[in-house]
């Protein structure tokens, strides 16, 4: 890889882990040759193990003791996905906002914005959604996240009111039928709403009308997309009165799709606005064995007996009416059990099963909580946010519970250290004490002075053994001196003149040798003196350290303890806000529901009545 | 059923169908962000803000008090492409004596393999001369089971010192190499 090459892939990494962490597309093969920084090495083991609690810690530090002097730009970035990671969306948007500039990788950039899109849009947020859609070029993201992003354009534009620009933005063909087809129904929703119900009733007819929907995954959206067509066209000709219509609309809807009761309600309906009230009874009967949670089927319970009144079978229209109500008492118990539950639980330790993990996958309902009131409810995004933070609640709750049983080991750290030292600090002084440093200077400035006179020539370097040997022809120079006239001690004077003739020549040739070993011993031995020097600092700083530095870790652990603590209160309380948020969420739909089933109850009571007092007025005409 | 409930339960349907666009990744448009929700939205990043900066303390100061700088020894692994060497575990000595041992599940091999550095042991030392022996474990370039050792000699002066195990992929010889560098 080129440097500059290398240099473009280390300031793009970043972004690329951002959509990494997003599950949107990484270039998989991709691997940066080396963290220069170990730091950035270990913020990234961290970052691909998940543990973006961890990895975001590790950076803020690094950052702050300067750690990473070779990824300090790319760090930046990173810190911004990391804390689109764990969920502080503001701060990592406005780090987004400063860094994302013009010389980043544009298909990454615009990757980054859509993704932040796709959160805001999630988080109900439709203004902060279409600002970030604003920082992408759609042309610019891969060609498969193209139409997503054009979905996700109109469908903001919608959330903000701009049904025109929707209509003009969701106009032009997608790539793919699947694409087209989601295309095709938002933009018929986006024009019935501008007022253009022609054109939009045209678009939903089309999406209605498909026959060849494909195979696999494909095929069971696009039918699902067909059926919602056919519901919404079958239901608005039911409003105009136009009960043929309606019927062939609705006669196309699945009944194995999520829309088939309403389909098979409306239908019901539709034969009766077309005069053909006994057509009404099949499509009803039907959805009547369906599961009673679903507000068509409550609803078809109370039309089956209207239409047996009508055809006056009395007896029949009794007996569904009965059963109509037991089945309303029944549904009204069950929500009334679920609202208990619901009031005297944690709601998260009811829908949470598992505690944890990075990755939001949204949690099942649990079977206790059916219906399509419930399901529309929990499959909002408000609902799963909500949620999702009662998740991340849970997370931090035990990390600071974590945190705060081990408050106490840092005491105990604090404490072994200071042991430590009051142990090892009258050895320091002690050795402080006898470390004459100005000795040993001293010393070796004598041993620097022979160097430099035995280098010119004015002194030798004898060993010890050869300063003994000097020593000794001295002694016996000296001796022979004494005696000088004495002729016996001749053969003695020669003997000395030649081994001292010996030692001045092997001094003489060994010179070189001698010098260049005595260079080195004084090297190693300003090497031993400057280590000494450093050991004789680090005695001295651990001395003062001593003395000073606990005080300041006291004090510190005191403040840590007590922010932790007021910490964990606080997500105690948030906890406590969120679920109480969708506690009231929870109730107040499980409320409109048993409104509903109790006026339907009291509906199907009336029923009963009525069809008591028309038999009552015709046994009173029999009489 | 009255016509009147009739009218109202279709009217009712008609605004259902006509709420929720749709998209290929589910989930329509919530049920609208009011100012309680939003509180709720700030009120966790506040709070997920404030238990990242207590962690930054307790790391500073779990750090600090365990492993000062002047005594500091801190072993980190790298791992090239893991092509030639899959590895399950390292084994390591300081001065004769096991101070770690770490076993390498699939999902720390592929954070390793994707650029990720490994802090395998940080310990404490005195100044002076230290040897480090690291015994590497895993399946070689042949699927074989494969152990191998590379050792240092080091000198810990009064600062941090670093060392970083090193699992490199020789291209030329197909063999995997295990390194050892002194980081300043």
């Amino acid at each position: 890889m080129k440097c500059a090459d290398r240099m473009s892939f280390w300031k793009t990494l970043p972004l690329w882990l951002t959509l990494f962490a997003a599950g949107l597309q990484v270039d998989a093969a991709s691997r940066p040759d080396k963290a220069q920084d170990l730091a950035y090495g270990e913020i990234l083991y961290d970052f691909f193990r998940q543990d973006y609690f961890s990895a975001l810690t590790r950076l803020d530090i690094a950052l702050q003791k300067q750690r990473l002097p070779h990824h300090l730009e790319e760090a930046e970035l990173l810190r911004g996905g990391l804390l689109l990671s764990y969920g502080l969306y503001d701060e990592s948007e406005r780090i987004f906002n400063q860094l994302l500039k013009q010389d980043v990788d544009s298909k990454v950039r615009n990757q980054v914005w859509f993704h932040i899109a796709r959160i805001r849009h999630r988080q109900g947020d439709a203004l902060k959604a279409h600002d970030a859609l604003n920082k992408l070029r759609d042309a610019d993201l891969p060609l498969d996240l193209q139409d997503e992003a054009r979905q996700l354009r109109g469908r903001v534009l919608m959330d903000l009111g701009h049904y025109d620009a929707a209509v003009e933005l969701l106009g032009a063909p997608s790539r793919t039928d699947l694409w087209n087809a989601y295309t095709r129904f938002n933009l018929g929703v986006a024009l019935i709403r501008a007022g253009e119900v022609v054109e939009g009733r045209a678009h939903l007819s089309i999406l209605g009308d498909q026959d060849d929907l494909g195979t696999g995954h494909q095929a069971t959206e696009l039918l699902a997309l067909r059926d919602k067509a056919n519901l919404a066209l079958g239901y608005i000709a039911l409003r105009e009165k136009q009960g043929d219509a309606a019927a062939q609309f609705l006669r196309k809807v699945s009944l194995n799709g999520m829309t088939a009761e309403p389909a098979l309600l409306g239908l019901g309906w539709a034969e009766i606005a077309d005069g053909h009230p006994s057509l009404a009874l099949a499509p009803w009967d039907e959805l009547s064995r369906k599961d009673i949670t679903e507000p068509a089927v409550q609803e078809s319970l109370l039309a089956i007996p209207y239409i047996l009144i009508e055809a006056g079978d009395y007896a029949q229209a009794e007996s569904r009416y009965r059963l109509a109500v037991d089945a309303f008492v029944a549904e009204r118990q069950r929500l009334t059990n679920m609202a208990q539950q619901v009031r005297e639980n944690s709601i998260g330790d009811l829908l949470l099963t598992v505690d944890g993990g990075q990755d939001w996958q949204p949690p099942s309902p649990p079977k206790a909580f059916r219906g399509a009131a419930w399901e529309k409810l929990f499959a909002s995004n408000e609902f799963q946010s909500v949620l999702r933070n009662i998740r991340d609640l849970r997370f931090l709750a035990i990390k600071l519970d974590g945190w705060q049983s081990s408050m106490g080991a840092y005491d105990d750290m604090l404490a072994l250290r200071r042991k430590a030292y009051e142990q090892r600090l009258p050895r320091v002084v002690d050795r402080l004490q006898h470390l004459d440093m100005t000795a040993a200077h001293k010393l070796r400035g004598g041993y620097a002075k022979r160097l430099q006179l035995a280098a010119t020539g004015e002194a030798a370097l004898p060993t010890g053994e050869e300063l003994r040997l000097e020593a000794g022809l001295k002694k016996a120079r000296d001796l022979l001196r004494r005696y000088r006239g004495d002729p016996s001690l001749d053969s003695q004077r020669e003997k000395r003149r030649l081994l001292e003739g010996v030692y001045r020549w092997r001094l003489t040739v060994d010179q070189k040798a001698r010098l260049w070993s005595l260079r080195k011993q004084l090297k190693a031995l300003d090497q031993a003196l400057a280590n000494t020097e450093v050991r004789r600092q680090g005695l001295e700083d651990a001395r003062q350290r001593a003395n000073s530095g606990f005080d300041g870790y006291d004090d510190r652990i005191r403040h840590i303890a007590a922010t932790v603590k007021a910490l964990r209160r606080r997500v105690d309380r948030s906890i406590d806000h969120h679920e109480r948020y969708l506690r009231t969420l929870i109730l107040r739909s499980l409320d409109q529901q048993q409104v509903r089933l109790r006026s339907y109850e009291v509906q199907a009571r009336f029923g009963l009545a009525r069809i008591y007092d028309l038999a009552a007025d015709r046994n009173g005409e029999s009489q | 059923m009255n016509r009147k409930t009739r009218a109202a339960f279709i009217a009712a349907l008609i605004f259902l169908l006509g709420t929720p666009y749709v998209s290929a990744n589910g989930g329509g448009a919530g049920e609208g962000g009011d100012g309680d929700f939003r509180s709720l939205e700030d009120e966790v990043q506040a709070l997920k803000k404030d238990t990242l900066e207590i962690n930054r303390e307790l790391f500073t100061l779990e750090e600090e008090l365990l492993f000062p700088t002047s005594t500091q020894v801190a072993v980190f692994l790298s791992v090239d492409t893991g092509k030639l060497f899959k590895l399950d575990a390292v084994q390591i000595k300081i001065d004769d004596k096991v101070v770690s041992n770490q076993l390498y599940t699939q999902h720390e091999v592929e954070a390793l393999h994707r650029g990720g550095v490994h802090r395998v042991y940080v310990g404490n030392l005195p100044t002076g001369e230290h040897e480090l022996v690291a015994f590497f474990t895993g399946l070689g370039p042949q699927g074989q089971e494969y152990r191998r050792g590379a050792n240092i000699k080091f000198e810990k002066a009064l600062g941090s010192k670093y060392l970083e195990l090193q699992i490199v992929d020789m291209e030329q010889s197909q063999r995997p190499e295990f390194l050892i560098k002194e980081w300043d």
